[in-house]
């Protein structure tokens, strides 16, 4: 059968840039932003940051409520995930960019981090249209089917538990900074703190942080994608940290391990009398 | 309520469990190690004993290969060894190698643009996990289920989104490279089949949706044949695909960043311009 081609063929050599570009000697823009003369020394990082992924300049405002987030996760803690894989790339002396980047990469995780996003978003949804179709008692129905067996985790609801606490010390700092910031509580953050409080009494649970984002960006008209590539980098601060404290720390020197602190549970070593041998 | 934040009850293990490898320690010193032991065996002794394909499988799987999981495991090893010259995980290599990222960096940039659902990784696992469950049903039910995303597959822009994780079309057409891939290792495995069922929806998707193999399906299919979980889809695809992303990545550190194209001003075309 004949392929057609066509779409290809126009991208071939071509690059068709919706969101900006570099024509050298005439200067940068991004979404109609002058990077020189629209941007540098005007806006903030995170201003910057959304206007790449959104195409909408957001105002100081919302800049700040990001900047807290990012501080939020900036927990500079060697035991955090995150934060020991940093580490690791410092004792092992490896590049600022591979070893900070490697942390942040562990934080594309089911269960924290970037990647617990993908399930908090449409969970969060579904709680939103819930409540705005059928009310109250839909939530508490909800809270009902997604009773676990395990453990540790009473209930399987994404952006309401984490896994090292119960509750979650940076939700109530946020709510107080964007109470501050005059940000109103809208329909997606309105179902969230309706559901925690279902949850609370039952089960002891409490809305996260990846919750409370995931509630407050899509009330403020953020898209998935958006919320995913604006959230990458979140936990860098802790990341930097870590690997710099262990760059700057004798190798090895982070949990060091011997032999016998990694348990073998396999079959039955075959050892060898010349395995005895010395080296 | 807002401030009760405490431990939750968990009990972390002491140290971490493995039951494949095994260090004994030197006796002079308990952090260095003396003999590695690999799921029981030492690996001064497999350095001998075993070729490398026996050893991996053995490695990955605690068993030595059959010898007919031999022949699908060597062919597959080489089979799918470069996953496409112009896949996005190779072209990112080459770019990065020939503008002097520093070594170390090219491997981990192409496995990371390798793990994506579109031609990556997490697409091998998906296939994987939707060949499992779909084993037993008919193909043809299969396809007539999802004739709406057949339809949507006409849509040019949209044709490249796959009708199945791992398979579909590219280019508007069927990929012959993964086709001809299928063929040979059905030729020479025995005991496979999902290569067999994956062969039999392919011969309906060719007739009616003008798409079929591609090389996460193609991957998904003989790694369930070698009797691997889905789960580790996305792992192995990475791990068979590295020889190809190290070879690019030598052979482009070399270079200097001319030998890449480079897109004239005029030919980058700026769709919102003030």
């Amino acid at each position: 059968m004949k392929n057609n081609t066509e779409y290809f063929d126009k991208r071939r050599k071509k690059i068709f840039a919706k969101k900006g570009g570099w024509k050298v000697g005439k200067g940068v823009t991004s979404h109609n932003y002058s990077l020189f003369d629209d941007l540098i020394g005007k806006v903030s990082y995170y201003q910057m940051l959304i206007l790449q992924v959104t195409g909408t300049l957001p105002d100081t405002k919302l800049a700040t409520w990001f900047d807290a987030v990012a501080i939020s996760l900036s927990y500079p803690d060697v035991r955090i995930w995150t934060n020991t894989i940093g580490a690791l790339g410092g004792t092992a002396r490896t590049s600022s960019a591979a070893g900070i980047t490697a942390g942040i990469l562990a934080a594309d995780s089911k269960m924290y981090g970037v990647g617990s996003l993908n399930s908090i978003i449409p969970f969060i949804t579904k709680l939103k249209q819930s409540n705005e179709k059928l009310g109250f008692s839909s939530l508490v129905k909800i809270s009902e089917e997604i009773k676990t067996k395990s453990k540790i985790f009473p209930i399987a609801a994404p952006g309401f538990v984490k896994p090292l606490i119960k509750g979650d010390e940076r939700v109530p700092a946020l709510l107080k900074l964007s109470t501050d910031l005059d940000f109103s509580v809208k329909s997606h953050l309105g179902a969230a703190l309706e559901f925690e409080k279902i949850i609370f009494e039952k089960y002891g649970e409490q809305l996260n942080l990846g919750g409370y984002i995931v509630a407050f960006m899509l009330d403020y008209q953020f898209t998935a994608n958006h919320i995913l590539a604006i959230m990458a980098l979140i936990v860098s601060g802790g990341v930097h940290a870590s690997y710099i404290e262990y760059l700057e720390s004798p190798p090895e020197s982070l949990l060091p391990l011997r032999c016998d602190d990694m348990e073998y549970t396999g079959p039955p070593i075959k050892i060898k009398p010349e395995h005895l041998d010395p080296p | 309520m807002k401030n009760l934040f405490e431990f939750r009850a968990v009990e972390f293990a002491e140290k971490v469990h493995t039951s494949i490898w095994y260090e004994s320690a030197f006796k002079h010193n308990p952090y260095l190690t003396d003999q590695l032991y690999c799921h029981g065996e030492a690996i001064i002794d497999l350095m001998s004993s075993h070729s490398f394909d026996e050893y991996l499988f053995f490695l990955l799987t605690s068993k030595f290969p059959t010898q007919n999981q031999k022949k699908i495991f060597n062919a597959l090893l080489i089979g799918i060894s470069n996953v496409g010259l112009r896949h996005p995980a190779n072209r990112a290599v080459i770019i990065a190698a020939a503008s002097k990222t520093y070594s170390q960096n090219l491997l981990p940039i192409g496995l990371s643009i390798l793990g994506g659902s579109y031609l990556g990784a997490d697409e091998v696992l998906s296939s994987m996990k939707w060949i499992s469950k779909n084993k037993h049903r008919n193909p043809k039910d299969l396809i007539f289920e999802n004739q709406s995303s057949l339809i949507q597959a006409n849509d040019l822009e949209k044709s490249q989104e796959h009708v199945f994780p791992g398979f579909g079309r590219q280019f508007d057409g069927v990929a012959p490279w993964p086709k001809r891939l299928s063929k040979k290792l059905i030729s020479i495995g025995e005991e496979i089949p999902h290569l067999l069922f994956c062969e039999q929806l392919v011969f309906f998707l060719e007739e009616q949706d003008n798409s079929g193999w591609l090389i996460t399906g193609l991957a998904a299919a003989t790694l369930l044949d070698l009797g691997f979980h889905w789960k580790s889809g996305a792992i192995l695809f990475q791990l068979l695909a590295t020889p190809g992303l190290a070879a690019s990545s030598l052979e482009m550190s070399e270079k200097d960043y001319t030998s890449l194209p480079f897109i004239a001003e005029e030919n980058y075309i700026l769709t919102t311009s003030k």
